[in-house]
């Protein structure tokens, strides 16, 4: 299995949502993967987010009564079950077996630690060379292909947005600024209006920060002597096929 | 201010820190136990297994995977599943669900107990819930709160298999981005 697959699986374990079969599969890869283990505990954190779109309901305070009861009788059972010292043992013998004891713990204490930070250290060396990688291809992409500005419309004219096309990878980089804050239920859409075809091409849905600028990057780009120009328009939020709304962006 | 409270003072054995952290978490659990099951006793019960399991079971809870919370809220979440299951597997699902929750929506305090941080996650977790094409939402909620299987969504739906697990997958991974600032890993 790809790691991208691995990670398909991660999405649904996460939910408890896959089989045992593919959860077998997941843990397999899990113990020797660092990358995908990041993914997989990435995702069940935010399925535990999904937990807090419920109403948070107060629960009646027997059940914190209860409870508190409860781990009272539970630590008296246990230490019921611990066995009583016989009085009859030297109290150097308990004392040295206490200090031993205490050392033991802390070395395994200590030990732990130390390999959890090992292995923190080597996760984040990867991802660094990760991250390194990407960027270095970003800036090979950016500094050698063509680019297109696309400049403010009538409704915005103080917009803008250059392309940073990278047809090695079929890809584009794009940034958008100074677009107007779309409103929720709204979301921007980029269009490239091809050489070969009459009718507009979707290239992804955004949506603006508070300051008006968004990134995108387009993957499976036409080749770009076949882009004749770009366009966005303002659209219903997730983007439509064809577009409806008023030009914002416009560039060829 | 301690990153797991919770587990802190089941380690130390202190039940007074135990139950000021129960206190910032029970209604987070409690709403989502509500919302799964649709039982008020069920859930109760259900509230007081998970925190009892959390005082027992402290030593096995792993910062690196996840916050404490995030680690409760997998073990009610679990819990409340079975008993949902198990339920529906007896035949004997409650047809009063509407009723217990229309009765325990006067006990629902958004502002008590509720800290501003907790107020905005939800916020940004319903805006990003929202933001998903309908058909994604509703296989991820058909498997998160209602506890349904890949096959059993498919079939629900009159969809094909791969689809579902295609459309939770996208939702998933969605999610992710749209949180990222509000996870611990």
């Amino acid at each position: 299995m790809t790691h991208e697959e691995i990670q398909q699986l991660a999405a649904l374990d996460a939910i408890d949502a896959a089989t045992p079969e593919e959860v077998a599969e997941l843990r397999r890869h899990l113990e020797t993967c660092s990358e995908c283990r990041r993914v997989a505990n990435e995702l069940n954190e935010t399925a535990a987010l999904i937990a807090l779109s419920a109403d948070p309901v107060a629960p009646p305070s027997q059940v914190r009564d209860e409870l508190l009861r409860e781990i009272s009788r539970f630590d008296r059972a246990r230490t019921e079950e611990m066995p009583v010292p016989r009085r009859t043992r030297q109290w150097w013998l308990a004392a040295a077996a206490a200090v031993l004891l205490v050392l033991l713990g802390w070395s395994a204490i200590q030990l732990r630690s130390l390999r959890q930070q090992e292995r923190a250290l080597r996760d984040e060396v990867a991802r660094l060379k990760a991250d390194r990688q990407k960027l270095s291809e970003t800036i090979a992409a950016l500094s050698g292909g063509r680019t297109i500005q696309l400049a403010g419309q009538a409704i915005a004219p103080s917009a803008s947005a250059r392309v940073f096309l990278d047809p090695s990878q079929r890809r584009a980089f794009v940034f958008f600024h100074g677009l107007p804050p779309n409103a929720g239920d709204k979301s921007y859409q980029l269009w490239i209006i091809r050489a070969d075809q009459v009718a507009p091409q979707s290239a992804g849905v955004f949506n603006v920060d508070a300051s008006g600028n968004a990134s995108l990057v387009v993957q499976n780009l036409p080749v770009d002597t076949m882009i004749k120009a770009l366009a966005v328009t303002l659209e219903p939020r997730g983007g439509v096929k064809a577009p409806t709304g008023e030009k914002y962006l416009v560039g060829s | 201010m301690s990153k797991h409270p919770l587990c802190e003072a089941a380690l130390a054995g202190n039940s007074s820190a135990f139950g000021a952290a129960y206190d910032q978490y029970a209604s987070l659990v409690y709403g989502l136990l509500l919302r799964i099951i649709r039982d008020a006793q069920d859930a109760q019960e259900i509230l007081q297994e998970t925190f009892l399991s959390a005082w027992t079971n402290a030593r096995k809870f792993d910062p690196e995977r996840g916050s404490e919370l995030a680690w409760l809220i997998s073990m009610a979440r679990s819990r409340a599943l079975d008993r949902l299951r198990s339920r529906e597997r007896r035949g004997q699902r409650e047809q009063e669900a509407a009723r217990q929750i229309s009765t325990l929506r006067p006990n629902v305090d958004p502002l008590g107990n509720d800290p501003v941080a907790f107020r905005e996650i939800r916020s940004a977790v319903r805006s990003a819930l929202n933001e998903l094409p309908d058909a994604q939402r509703s296989a991820l909620e058909l498997a998160y709160f209602d506890g349904l299987s890949q096959s059993e969504i498919a079939s629900r739906l009159g969809e094909p298999l791969g689809t579902i697990k295609t459309r939770t997958n996208l939702a998933m991974k969605k999610l992710r981005e749209r949180l990222s600032a509000f996870r611990r890993t």
